[in-house]
């Protein structure tokens, strides 16, 4: 006989309030990470939290043919996740010239040297959510090293996807915009965590909470 | 008289989507590792679409969903004859599969490389024509079907879309 797929997310509503709470501050830390990497404030200005159907998953950006930058990376300990930072193809390219130094409009093509710049940031981006979460878990949590990739939205959110999907048919996307310098950037970090470690992970916030 | 204009239909992440008898564009959009599966009958003008995610389950137990090839094109084939397509005029066409991460993606090896070969064995096990595919490579691609008249298209990031059949 078949069985269902376990109910992905059961999370209770307030067992989500704390999750958000959380992530607030893991993306929080992010911010400080970028703001000294760019050397200017740069400032979270959406969080949400959302558990989505996977068939829409794709569509998370707008249009899944959209030409964007992704800086991947994935999380092992006790939170296994896929982190995806997605950035607009003009974006990456304005970010570009911001962390190379140069005059804006120059870099035209991300080459080695913008690619090394953009993996860096989504580096900091990671590891700085990552370590949020560590302290407030008191759970070491790595990083694996990022890998870019410059492809249409959806073929780079379906690859965050795929851990998530041969268990669930929901995904909760944890996503979180942003803005330099008064400037709202297109940019989009997606937090795609496995069903079923979320609750021992705000069991272990708790504990450290007391 | 002027022409309907098409309808056009997404079929999402895991999706099977059937159309027919009314102009209809099925389209899987922004396929990295996936696979996109067209299938359509030209003589009634019934067409389908599938969204493969991954191979096959890993338990025996799962529930059968179209994310999955092994389940997907059966799904598919089953829907399509359910409105009176007939499995010998049953063409296919299947685009995706890229490796658009080098090394494991979510884990996974080869994702890609496997997703197009369960869904090709699907496709046999089925007894479907495969007329065309566009599969492998390290860049995403849309996969559109048009209907009634059962023209299949590709396209990848900033390129016109390029016809698969006719």
């Amino acid at each position: 006989m078949a069985h269902r797929l376990p109910p992905a997310f059961d999370l209770t509503p307030a067992e989500l309030d704390r999750l958000r709470a959380l992530c607030d501050r893991a993306v929080a830390n992010i911010s400080r990470g970028l703001t000294e990497m760019f050397g200017a404030a740069m400032r979270v200005t959406a969080l949400d939290l959302c558990v989505l159907p996977l068939a829409a998953a794709c569509g998370l950006l707008g249009d899944p043919e959209q030409e964007i930058v992704g800086i991947y990376l994935a999380t092992e300990g006790a939170l296994s996740a896929r982190l995806l930072l997605a950035l607009a193809w003009p974006v990456a390219l304005q970010l570009c010239d911001i962390l190379l130094e140069q005059p804006p409009g120059y870099t035209r093509a991300i080459g080695e040297l913008e690619a090394s710049a953009l993996g860096e940031m989504g580096n900091i981006a990671g590891s700085f959510f990552l370590n949020a979460l560590s302290d407030s878990t008191g759970t070491p949590l790595m990083l694996t090293p990022p890998t870019l990739l410059h492809d249409m939205a959806g073929a780079a959110i379906a690859a965050a996807l795929l851990d998530v999907a041969t268990v669930a048919d929901e995904a909760l996307i944890i996503d979180a915009g942003f803005e330099h310098a008064g400037m709202h950037l297109p940019a989009w970090f997606l937090t795609f965590p496995r069903p079923g470690q979320l609750r021992g992970l705000l069991r272990l916030a708790e504990g450290m909470a007391r | 008289m002027t022409a309907r204009p098409e309808v056009m239909v997404p079929v999402g992440l895991g999706e099977l989507r059937v159309a027919g008898s009314e102009p209809v564009v099925l389209m899987a959009l922004g396929l990295g590792s996936c696979v996109g599966v067209a299938l359509w009958d030209a003589s009634v003008g019934i067409g389908g679409m599938a969204h493969v995610v991954l191979p096959e389950p890993f338990a025996d137990n799962t529930e059968p969903s179209p994310k999955f090839a092994s389940h997907a094109v059966p799904a598919l084939v089953r829907a399509m004859l359910a409105r009176g397509s007939c499995r010998e005029q049953l063409r296919g066409v299947i685009a995706g599969g890229a490796d658009v991460l080098s090394g494991p993606v979510g884990g996974l090896f080869n994702v890609g490389a496997r997703n197009v070969v369960a869904v090709l064995q699907a496709l046999q096990r089925e007894g479907v024509r495969l007329v065309a595919q566009d599969c492998g490579g390290k860049h995403g691609r849309s996969l559109r079907l048009v209907l009634p008249e059962g023209r299949v298209a590709v396209r990848t990031l900033g390129a016109e879309w390029r016809e698969l059949s006719g």
